[in-house]
């Protein structure tokens, strides 16, 4: 037989050759020395191979992103951050909670106000609100102001709603006063009525609070009237101090009118309040761009000769901060001069009492509405 | 596990045959591919793949010849495909690992042995690679033709060359590698 070739021999050693082709392999091998020591080659070659390919199985990994299914966190850790939220929120419940209880502890008559003030108008009827400036403006604010009237026919009485009692309360005060308001509000109604014919001309209405009409007081009055009360026009100390606890009342709109600024106020939900400021006002402004258009200024650069004097004339003076409220259908009004001297006028359906709180309320809105703005400008 | 190979279109009796098939040499199949790579993960990734096409055969005569044949020709051509699949068979793969004894941690040693083992492999022809690759993996040489397309009688020569030409390789950088060692050290 002729040496086995390499490939032979290794087929021999793996096993590969059939037995015929073995067993002379195998006889040859015994009696050569050159084959054995190539056999001996190849079994060296074949563990060496073998090793050196097991050395490749410490591959790395990672050359080729796997990709993983996510992992959840494990569901100690929300439990543990469950229980942080729910402690943490507690906490401040109770330090909140704790800070009101001992404000309205020490303000027991704020507790009965508010009680009354849960269901003010079982109804669900709108509070209507009016306030007009006594201000040059007053002359044609009644033409605007009217559309207000058909709210003022759709007003419940207030003698039937919880507010009953506070208001009887407050009746027996000022019984002395009614007659005279029932005068003031048939003077109203009248000016009221001329009013809206009457000509922008030098007859200023007087800065009397009979002469500066509401809308509310006038509209009304050809209704049937309303309950005839006065009202101080101003808030006792304890008032002042119940409206302190009070929360803020927030705008909820305003309403377009010649010479003031109109505000909806909600004092509770469903129940708003208005509150009219009046504006210094540009004759010519109203005449050439018609009621929808008012232009403010701050001087008297412009205005018209006669319209300063017209102004000066109908300023409201310092001394009608008190000034006799007035109540048509319902809806009560108050009114009062601001620092700058403006006649400022609240009306809702409302006691006076009630009105004096809210003006509370609104001016602490205002005054931290105001220090916001002052720090977001600093 | 049936319903998802159910769900394209692969019957039952088939699934358990390619699940069979995965179990007994899957392992293999990834070694030899690990080798032959040089990565663990396209390892499997190309292992899966395999598998996965083993699911489309309504029959394999020589299964380990087949699924060499195809993963040798899927690392040629580096087909990804069917990841669906390859998630499913990823978890059996993961189980597998479980089952197979880790190497120890590896060393600098092993490192440049790795290193040096992967140049010689490299250095083979590609033929001679895959065929001593197989081998390793305990194909016969009438598995090893039919996966490489070769006649049987000349799979002895490829692979005795193949040997020696690793081996020779091997030691040559084995002797270079020492040379290095030496002139550093001196």
């Amino acid at each position: 037989m002729q040496h086995p070739d390499e490939g032979t021999i290794h087929a021999w050693l793996d096993g590969a050759l059939t037995a015929d082709e073995a067993v002379g392999v195998e006889a040859h091998v015994k009696q050569c020395a050159q084959c054995q020591a190539a056999v001996a080659e190849a079994r060296g070659f074949i563990a060496a191979s073998s090793r050196i390919l097991t050395a490749l199985d410490n591959a790395p990994r990672g050359v080729i992103p796997v990709t993983q299914p996510k992992r959840r966190a494990a569901p100690w850790v929300w439990r543990v951050a469950a229980t942080i939220l729910v402690v943490a929120a507690g906490t401040l419940v109770v330090v909140r909670r704790t800070g009101v209880n001992q404000s309205l502890s020490a303000n027991a008559p704020f507790q009965a106000v508010q009680r009354t003030n849960v269901f003010p108008y079982p109804e669900s009827a709108p509070s209507t609100i009016v306030l007009s400036p006594a201000s040059p403006a007053s002359r044609v604010a009644p033409l605007n102001q009217r559309t207000q009237s058909p709210k003022d026919s759709r007003a419940v009485p207030r003698a039937s709603s919880p507010m009953a009692a506070n208001e009887a309360a407050e009746a027996g005060a000022v019984r002395s006063g009614l007659r005279t308001d029932r005068q003031q509000n048939n003077k109203i109604a009248a000016v009221a009525d001329n009013a809206r014919i009457a000509q922008p001309s030098a007859t200023a209405p007087s800065p009397a609070p009979a002469m500066a009409p509401t809308l509310s007081a006038a509209a009304p009055q050809r209704f049937g009237g309303g309950m005839g009360k006065t009202a101080t026009g101003a808030a006792s100390a304890a008032d002042m101090a119940i409206a302190a606890e009070q929360p803020g009342v927030r705008p909820v709109g305003n309403r377009r009118a010649i010479g003031q600024k109109i505000t909806l106020y909600e004092v509770a939900p469903g129940d708003t309040v208005e509150l009219a400021e009046p504006t210094q006002l540009q004759l010519e402004s109203v005449v050439v761009t018609g009621m929808s258009t008012m232009r403010t200024t701050t001087g008297q650069e412009n205005v018209p000769a006669a319209s300063r004097a017209a102004a000066k004339v109908m300023a409201p003076s310092a001394d009608t901060s008190a000034l006799p409220a007035t109540s048509v259908a319902g809806v009560n009004t108050i009114s009062w001069t601001d620092s700058a001297g403006r006649l400022i006028k609240l009306s809702g359906r409302h006691t006076t009492s009630e009105l004096a709180q809210i003006r509370q309320r609104i001016e602490q809105s205002r005054a931290a509405a105001r220090a916001d703005s002052l720090k977001k400008n600093r | 596990m049936i319903e998802i190979w159910q769900c394209c279109g692969i019957v039952g009796d088939r699934v358990t045959d390619v699940e069979r098939l995965f179990r007994t040499y899957n392992a293999a199949l990834v070694r030899y591919l690990t080798r032959r790579l040089g990565d663990r993960d396209w390892a499997e990734e190309v292992a899966q793949e395999t598998f996965v096409r083993a699911l489309r055969q309504t029959s394999i005569q020589n299964e380990r010849a087949w699924l060499f044949a195809v993963a040798t020709n899927l690392v040629r051509d580096e087909a990804r495909k069917d990841m669906r699949r390859r998630k499913h068979l990823a978890l059996l793969a993961e189980q597998e690992r479980d089952e197979m004894v880790e190497p120890a941690e590896t060393t600098l040693e092993r490192a440049q042995e790795a290193a040096m083992a992967r140049k010689a492999v490299d250095a083979l022809a590609e033929r001679d690679r895959l065929a001593l690759l197989m081998r390793e993996e305990g194909l016969d040489y009438s598995e090893i033709a039919e996966a490489l397309e070769l006649s049987p009688g000349s799979v002895g020569t490829t692979l005795s060359r193949a040997r020696r030409r690793l081996v020779e390789s091997y030691e040559a950088l084995q002797k270079s590698q020492e040379e290095r060692e030496k002139n550093a050290a001196s």
